[in-house]
C-alpha cells in the first residue's frame, strides 16, 4: 500500500547520499548545522489569503501562522509522512476523548503567554474558536461549526456575547469540547488555526485580519498584503513549552506575489540576501533541467513528500459528462503523463491512479482506467464514447487558473482529449477567484483543473468533503462534480459511526474505488513539492501539512 | 501649407522603382515568403501545431527538449516547444497565419474607417470636421495598449481574433482619418475640384471622382506602414496574455511562454522572436520604400 511512498524516500536518502559522497556540505535536507540569529526570507509566487486565524483555511497560510500561533494540538515537525502525526501544542497532550468521542478535554501547558506577557488561557481558546461561528469571518475550516453542540444556531460572539456553551472552561487551564456526534479525530482537527487563541480585548473582528496576536515565537513587525510580511522574535514565547517549533531566525520575512520565475532566477543565483532565503512554491519546469544537471544547485534542493491529489473535475451534472460511460472515456483519453511533465516532470510527483495518495491511511491500490505510461488509451476511450453514442465527439468547457502553468495543463487536457474527438475550450480564471468561481455551481463549466488536500493525515476528510452530495451548496461548494450517490452517501455515515480509525480508513480505500467507478474526477498526480533554498540555509525540509512546502516552524541559517 | 500636386511619373512603373533599391527588394522577398508560408500552411507543415510529442522532451528534465538547440531533428526542424514537445516550426507558420491575418484586417478596418470619416471632415469641414477631428483627437490621445488589455479582458468571450481586429482597427483609424483629412481638406480647395463642382457635379461625384482617387497614395502608404505596427501589437497582447486563446498559436504567446525558458532552452525564445523582428523589420523597410516610391516629396537624397 505504501510502497510508492517508499520508492519516494528511497529517492531522496538517495539523493543525500550521493551529494554526501561528492563531498559537498551545503546540504539544505540536513539538520543540526542551523545556528541562532539571521534573517530568514521567504520568497512566495503566491499571495497570504488570511491570517486571522479563523479564517486561515489554505496551507501556505496556515504554514506561516505556525510561526505567529499556536493551536492546541499541532503536526509534527518531520519530514515526510511522519509529519502527518498529530503532537500537542498548546494543550499538554492530544486531547482526551470521553462519551464516547463525544467529549474532549484539552489542558493547556504552564508557561505559555500572548506576545504582551499575558499568560493564555482556555478562555482566550475558547474566544478563538467562537468567532469561527461570526458570519464576518468567513472561509475558515468548518469543523467547529459542524460539531460542536448547538453551533448550527451559534453565530460567533459578536452577535451572542453569551459564548457557545458547549465550550466549557472549567478553570483557565481547562477546555473541554461537547460534541454532536461522535468523532474520533478531533484532537486532529484541533490543530487547524480556528483553535489558536484569540485575546477577547484584542479583537479587532474584520481587521484582526491583519494584525493577529501572537503566541508563538513571532510577531508581526509589519505587514502590507499582497506585498511584504515582516516577522520578528516574540520574546515571550517560552521554547521550553514549544517541542514543535525552534525559532531559530532572530526575523522572518516574506515577499509576496513574486513572478515565479523571479523567485527561481533569484534562488538558481542564491546571491546576497537570497542566499538565506526559501522558496514558498516548487520550483517552475523551466528551472527543472537547470537544477538537476547542476550538483551545487541540486544540493540545494528539498523534495518534499504530500497528501495532495491532482485531478481533473467532470461536472456530472452537465451534458453529456452526466454520462457515466462518457466520463469513463475522458478518464482513459487523458494524458496524465503530458500533465505531470507539464508541472514539472517526474520531481513534481508520481502519475495518480487513485484518488487517496499513497501514505494516506486507506489508500488502496487500484487503477481503473490503466494506460502505458498514464498517456492514455486512445482505443479505449473511443470505443466508450462509440457506446455512448458521441463517436464524433462533443465540445466542453474547462475552467483553468490564468496562470501559466493553469494555460499549460488546460492545453494538455486540451490536447489529449482532442485525440478522441471532444473539443476542449479553455476558460481561463484569475488564480485568487478560482477556487470560488468552481465552487460556485452556476458558474463551474464542465470541467476544471483541480485538486484536494486532507485537513489532516487521514481519509476522513477527503471523500465525504467532496463527494458527499448533500454538502452540495450553491457557493463555496467543495463538491466540485456535484457527485450525488445515494449509495455512497449512506456509506459515509456508516464509515463515520466506525470507532476504530483503522477499520474507517480500510472502509474509505474500498469505497474510493466505488467512488472511481463512477469517475466523478480523474486522478492525474500524486504530488510533491521541489524546493530551491538558499546556501546558507538549514534544516529545511518539505512538510505533507503543507503539500511538500519547507516547515517555516523549524528551518534556519547557519553561520 | 504648401500645396503640391500629387503625380506620379509615368516612365518607370513603381514596382520596377520599388525593386531598383535592394533593401526593399530584399524586403518584398521576404514579405511574399511570409504571406506565402501563412496561405500555404498545411502544405509547408504536416504536423498540427497542436500536437504534443512526449517523445521530443525529457520529462526528467521538466519537459526540456531533447537534443541540441531546442530538440532540432529532421521531424522538428526548428525544435519543439519544451514541456508540450508541439512542433515550433508549425506553431510559427500557424501562428504567422493568425498575426498577418489579424495585421491585415485590422489595417482594413483602420484604413476603410479612417479613409471614410477622414474625406468627410475634411471636404465638408464644419460642425462634421469638429465632431470627426475630436473623436480622432480622443482616441490618439487614450492610453490605448492599456484600455486595448482592458477591453479585451472585459468583452466576452465570442471570437478573439476578431475581437483583435476591431480593437486594433478602432484604436488604429485616427492616423489614417488626420492623413486624408489633411488631404482631403487641401483637394477641396484644388482648382479641379472647383472645376467639377463649377461643372455641376454632385458632391458625391466629387468625393468619390475627383478627392478620392487622389487620396490613394498617401492611404496606401499610411497602410503599409501600420502592418507592422498591428503585427507587434497583437504579438504584445498575446504576451500579455489577451490576444489569441491557446491552442490557437500566436508568435506573442510562444514568446511570452519562453521568457521563463530563456537560459535553459534559448532556442524556443530565439526563433519565434527572430520571425517576429524579421517580419516587422521587412514591412517597415518596405512600407519606407513604397512611401519613397509614390510619394515625391520625400526622395532620398
Amino acid at each position: 500500500m505504501s510502497q510508492c511512498t517508499r520508492v519516494g524516500l528511497v529517492a531522496v536518502v538517495g539523493m543525500l547520499a550521493l551529494t554526501a559522497c561528492n563531498g559537498s556540505r551545503a546540504q539544505g535536507g540536513s539538520t543540526g548545522e542551523a545556528v541562532r540569529g539571521g534573517t530568514l526570507h521567504v520568497l512566495a509566487s503566491t499571495d497570504l489569503e488570511h491570517l486571522d486565524p479563523a479564517r486561515n483555511y489554505v496551507t501556505s497560510s496556515q504554514n506561516v501562522a505556525r510561526l505567529i500561533y499556536r493551536t492546541l494540538t499541532t503536526v509534527a515537525p518531520k519530514p515526510g509522512q511522519a509529519g502527518g502525526e498529530i503532537v500537542p501544542d498548546l494543550a499538554t497532550d492530544t486531547g482526551r476523548p470521553s462519551d464516547g468521542a463525544k467529549t474532549w478535554t484539552f489542558t493547556l501547558k504552564d508557561g505559555v503567554k500572548f506576545e504582551d506577557g499575558q499568560p493564555i488561557t482556555s478562555k482566550d481558546v475558547k474566544y478563538g474558536v467562537e468567532r469561527s461561528f461570526a458570519p464576518d469571518l468567513p472561509e475558515g475550516a468548518p469543523y467547529a461549526r459542524m460539531w460542536l453542540v448547538g453551533g448550527d444556531r451559534y453565530k460567533g460572539p459578536y452577535e451572542n456575547p453569551g459564548g457557545l456553551a458547549s465550550i466549557e472552561t472549567p478553570d483557565d487551564k481547562t477546555i473541554v469540547f461537547r460534541l454532536n456526534r461522535p468523532v474520533a479525530d478531533f484532537g486532529s482537527a484541533a490543530s487547524l488555526p480556528l483553535f489558536a487563541p484569540v485575546p477577547k480585548e484584542q479583537d479587532t473582528g474584520v481587521g484582526y485580519d491583519g494584525r493577529p496576536v501572537s503566541s508563538g515565537p513571532y510577531k508581526i513587525e509589519k505587514f502590507e498584503p499582497k506585498k511584504r510580511l515582516e516577522l520578528v522574535r516574540n520574546t515571550h514565547w517560552d521554547p521550553k513549552t514549544d517541542e514543535v517549533r525552534k525559532g531559530l531566525p532572530d526575523r522572518v520575512v516574506l515577499e509576496l506575489n513574486l513572478d515565479p520565475a523571479v523567485v527561481d532566477q533569484r534562488l538558481v543565483a542564491g546571491q546576497g540576501a537570497d542566499a538565506e532565503a526559501i522558496a514558498m512554491e516548487p520550483i517552475g519546469a523551466a528551472t527543472v533541467g537547470r537544477v538537476v544537471n547542476d550538483p551545487a544547485l541540486k544540493d540545494r534542493l528539498i523534495t518534499g513528500e504530500s497528501i495532495n491529489t491532482r485531478f481533473l473535475t467532470l461536472n456530472t451534472r452537465r451534458a453529456p459528462l452526466d454520462n457515466v460511460k462518457v466520463r469513463q472515456a475522458i478518464a482513459f483519453a487523458l494524458d496524465k503523463d503530458a500533465l505531470r511533465t507539464v508541472r514539472g516532470g517526474p520531481i513534481a510527483g508520481d502519475i495518480a491512479t487513485t484518488l487517496l495518495p499513497p501514505g494516506l491511511a486507506g489508500h488502496a491500490a487500484d487503477d481503473q482506467f490503466p494506460s502505458a505510461d498514464g498517456k492514455g488509451d486512445v482505443a479505449k476511450a473511443k470505443a466508450l464514447l462509440a457506446e455512448a453514442g458521441l463517436a464524433q465527439g462533443f465540445a466542453v468547457t474547462l475552467d483553468a487558473p490564468s496562470t501559466a502553468g493553469g494555460k499549460a495543463q488546460g492545453e494538455a487536457v486540451q490536447a489529449a482529449l482532442g485525440r478522441v474527438g471532444i473539443t476542449v475550450t479553455i476558460n481561463a480564471i484569475s488564480p485568487s477567484a478560482f477556487y470560488s468561481t468552481i465552487a460556485n455551481t452556476a458558474q463551474m463549466h464542465d470541467m476544471a483543473i483541480d485538486g484536494w488536500t486532507p485537513d489532516w493525515a487521514g481519509p476522513s476528510t477527503y471523500l465525504p468533503l467532496i463527494f458527499d452530495s448533500r454538502l452540495i451548496t450553491s457557493e463555496g461548494n467543495n463538491n466540485h462534480s456535484q457527485y450525488h450517490s445515494d449509495a455512497v452517501n449512506k456509506r459515509f455515515d456508516e464509515i463515520a459511526a466506525l470507532a476504530d480509525p483503522a477499520a474507517a480508513a480500510t472502509a474509505y480505500g474500498e469505497l474510493a474505488k466505488q467512488i472511481a467507478r463512477d469517475v466523478p474526477v480523474v486522478p492525474f498526480l500524486w504530488d510533491k513539492a521541489a524546493i530551491l533554498v538558499g546556501p546558507k540555509v538549514a534544516g529545511a525540509y518539505g512538510h505533507v501539512a503543507y503539500v511538500g512546502r519547507v516547515d517555516l516552524a523549524t528551518v534556519g541559517l547557519r553561520k | 501649407m504648401t500645396v503640391l500636386p500629387i503625380t506620379r511619373p509615368a516612365d518607370v512603373p513603381p514596382l520596377r522603382r520599388l525593386l531598383r533599391q535592394p533593401s526593399a527588394a530584399v524586403a518584398l522577398v521576404v514579405v511574399v515568403l511570409l504571406v506565402l508560408m501563412a496561405v500555404f500552411a498545411p502544405l509547408l507543415v504536416w504536423t498540427s501545431p497542436t500536437e504534443f510529442d512526449s517523445a521530443a522532451v525529457d520529462p526528467a528534465l521538466g519537459g526540456l527538449p531533447r537534443g541540441a538547440f531546442g530538440g532540432i531533428s529532421a521531424e522538428h526542424p526548428l525544435g519543439v516547444e519544451p514541456v508540450s514537445g508541439r512542433d515550433v516550426l508549425a506553431r510559427i507558420v500557424y501562428g504567422a497565419r493568425v498575426s498577418l491575418l489579424i495585421a491585415v484586417l485590422a489595417t482594413l478596418v483602420s484604413v476603410v474607417v479612417g479613409t471614410v470619416l477622414g474625406l468627410v471632415a475634411g471636404f465638408f469641414g464644419g460642425v462634421v470636421d469638429a465632431v470627426v477631428g475630436r473623436l480622432m483627437d480622443l482616441l490618439m490621445s487614450f492610453p490605448s495598449l492599456i484600455f486595448m488589455i482592458a477591453l479585451i479582458s472585459a468583452l466576452p468571450e465570442a471570437n478573439r481574433e476578431a475581437l483583435l481586429v476591431l480593437v486594433l482597427g478602432g484604436f488604429g483609424w485616427p492616423y489614417v482619418g488626420r492623413i486624408v483629412r489633411g488631404q482631403a481638406m487641401v483637394l477641396a480647395r484644388g482648382e479641379f475640384v472647383a472645376a467639377a463642382r463649377a461643372l455641376g457635379a454632385p458632391r458625391r461625384a466629387l468625393l468619390l471622382r475627383e478627392v478620392l482617387p487622389n487620396l490613394t497614395t498617401p492611404v496606401l502608404v499610411v497602410a503599409t506602414m501600420s502592418i507592422p505596427g498591428y503585427i507587434a501589437t497583437e504579438a504584445g497582447l498575446s504576451f500579455l496574455g489577451v490576444g489569441v486563446r491557446p491552442p490557437t498559436p500566436s508568435w506573442g504567446q510562444m514568446i511570452a511562454s519562453a521568457v521563463p525558458w530563456y537560459a535553459a532552452d534559448p532556442a524556443y525564445f530565439l526563433i519565434p522572436g527572430g520571425f517576429l523582428f524579421v517580419t516587422v523589420l521587412a514591412f517597415n523597410v518596405l512600407g519606407d520604400a513604397v512611401r519613397d516610391v509614390l510619394d515625391p516629396r520625400s526622395v532620398r537624397r
